[in-house]
């Protein structure tokens, strides 16, 4: 077992509110495209903001909907080849679990809540596949993916898995719904990432599943090969239960913290696929860590939730996919919702798609709670 | 990857089992319940470079039922958002870390006893990059108790390069996790919790060794 392993992603699975393969998902991004809409459903339920970017679910078979998206992103990240190794492990993270049996349980005030429990994506998945190794739920709010996708590598990293499929779930959450509504943190209009006049966020549900291996084996079989996953930088603000530091540095000690274990230097970052809530306080403590990590030379910064609402914990999940496809095309992709550049943020927000070298780039995801994570990703 | 070794080796510093009643499921009751459960020696463990691992098998879960049912009852566009961070399953594992002032990694699994094994794994390979020098591991098993207390069982890990005293192989085989968890439960057997109870482990520093 060489312990030095690098460790590389053979699989992609998604589910999103702009297309359930990746191919739709990065067309639909490329284009400009936005999910986020009014539900006449949530409008009759009295929601005083109705919207949410919902997936096209229509391959569920009325099961509870984050475990059929789970599910479905999974048969993707084996579709080429089938191969889902001889001991394999799942890491899945997400900010609640199957929220619906929450909300079921409080509406008849009876029931199991089992199968709402944040491991359940993870164990389901085990279940069907048929996997041999380990399952584990990673509850960490709107960061979780990141650490999903990160504890898998480690786990390969030490040869206690084989295979890895990891990645995050957030169905529809109407807790989710209601408690950011009420918290003053959603938008009434659009959402604008890191955009002068941004006023909040939007919500979506989605989820992405990544096959993880070690290069060696991965060359040996023979599998295609997307891209390098390489550090993961954690850290805690230990400030606030919902707002980041404002100086920003415990995003930026996340970004250090990568950096320094993948023995890279900020300048060698060529891209940022930011967390971009669009709330003031979030993107603007962001920037900071930006400024504060690359100094006078940032580069570029893109944020899909204008695109893709903040699917919470499946978040970072699907924006991993998505640096991945950037990688493949080496292409940087514009931030939807972004028009009116922000001074005091100083960041250098893309808003075009344009074609740009891309050896390594970082994805950003942060919490509640004050849970910071980066994610760095690197071309093959 | 190069910080990697062959094996994983953190300072075994103690264990120990606090206990407090859970009032309810609000966050504020949340929030009393995590203050009265710190042990005294870990109210202010940081120096920055502290990890807290964590894990539960429903942390949130029933705060989240509460807060939906408080909103179908008084209508969703006029719900309290008070409690609605201590819905998310992770709010226990920061907010430990906020009255801790851990700035390192704050880790939060959702699951039982099995996941004692993956906070001790993440800790140890924190420790072994060498951006730690201290990984405090915490496990609730459920928080299901309203009006009884609820207990948590505190590992303390530290990087100590003389004194290296527990030890994950990391060769090929997950069977060494699985010897890891024995040992931990025999020790535990061996040791029954008692609230507020330290467990000095043979010596003051590293007298356990788990080793596959």
């Amino acid at each position: 077992m060489n312990l030095s392993s690098r460790i590389v992603i053979t699989g992609l699975g998604v589910v999103s509110p702009l297309g359930n393969d990746p191919q739709t998902l990065w067309k639909a991004l490329k284009d400009g495209r936005c999910a986020i809409k009014s539900e006449k459903f949530l409008e009759e339920k009295g929601y005083m903001i109705p919207k949410y970017a919902l997936c096209d679910t229509s391959f569920s078979q009325d099961s509870q909907r984050g475990k059929e998206m789970a599910l479905y992103a999974m048969k993707q990240s084996i579709a080429e080849d089938g191969f889902t190794g001889e001991l394999s492990g799942v890491y899945v993270g997400t900010s609640m679990g199957e929220s619906e049996v929450f909300e079921e349980c409080a509406s008849k005030s009876s029931g199991s809540f089992e199968e709402g429990l944040a491991n359940r994506f993870a164990e389901v998945i085990r279940e069907n596949f048929q996997l041999k190794g380990p399952a584990y739920g990673y509850g960490s709010a709107c960061a979780a993916g990141n650490y999903a996708i990160g504890s898998a590598a480690d786990a390969l990293r030490l040869g206690l898995v084989d295979v890895a499929f990891a990645g995050g779930i957030e169905p529809l959450s109407h807790i989710a719904l209601i408690g950011f509504i009420r918290s003053r943190a959603m938008a009434s209009g659009e959402c604008k990432p890191f955009d002068k006049v941004r006023s909040g966020m939007q919500i979506g549900e989605g989820g992405a599943i990544l096959r993880l291996e070690r290069e060696a084996d991965a060359i040996q079989r023979g599998a295609k090969i997307y891209a390098v996953v390489g550090e993961l930088g954690l850290s805690c603000d230990a400030y606030h239960p919902t707002s980041p530091r404002k100086d920003g540095s415990g995003m930026a000690a996340a970004m250090e913290i990568a950096l320094k274990n993948s023995n890279l230097s900020p300048s060698e970052i060529d891209w940022v696929c930011a967390h971009g809530t669009a709330t003031l306080i979030s993107d603007h403590a962001e920037s900071k860590a930006l400024h504060k990590v690359f100094g006078s030379k940032l580069p570029l910064v893109t944020g899909f939730k204008g695109a893709l609402g903040h699917t919470m914990g499946a978040a970072s999940a699907i924006e991993a996919l998505v640096c991945v496809l950037a990688l493949q095309h080496q292409e940087v992709l514009k931030t939807v919702g972004f028009e009116n550049p922000d001074e005091e943020l100083d960041v250098p927000v893309s808003c075009k798609n344009k074609k740009h070298t891309l050896k390594k780039v970082i994805n950003s995801a942060y919490g509640f709670g004050g849970i910071n994570s980066c994610l760095i990703l690197e071309k093959v | 990857m190069s910080h990697f070794r062959k094996s994983l080796k953190a300072t075994l510093k103690n264990i120990v089992h606090t206990s407090s009643q859970m009032k309810g499921y609000t966050l504020v009751d949340t929030l009393e319940w995590i203050e009265s459960v710190i042990p005294k020696d870990l109210q202010k463990v940081d120096n920055g470079r502290s990890g807290f691992y964590f894990a539960c098998a429903d942390a949130g879960a029933r705060t989240a039922i509460e807060f939906y049912k408080e909103a179908l009852e008084k209508n969703v566009s006029f719900a309290n958002p008070r409690n609605f961070p201590a819905t998310l399953s992770n709010f226990v594992a920061a907010s430990f870390a906020q009255k801790m002032a851990i700035r390192g990694p704050n880790i939060n699994i959702v699951g039982g006893e099995e996941c004692i094994e993956q906070l001790l794994l993440h800790a140890l390979v924190d420790l072994q990059k060498g951006t730690l020098e201290k990984a405090i591991v915490s496990f609730v098993p459920s928080f299901l108790s309203q009006g009884a207390d609820v207990g948590v069982l505190w590992i303390v890990l530290s990087r100590d390069e003389h004194d290296l005293s527990v030890e994950f192989s990391t060769q090929t085989d997950i069977s060494n996790l699985t010897t890891v968890q024995r040992s931990l439960y025999t020790l535990l057997d061996e040791y029954p919790l008692k609230e507020g109870f330290v467990y000095p482990l043979k010596g003051a520093r590293g007298s356990i060794t788990f080793k596959a």
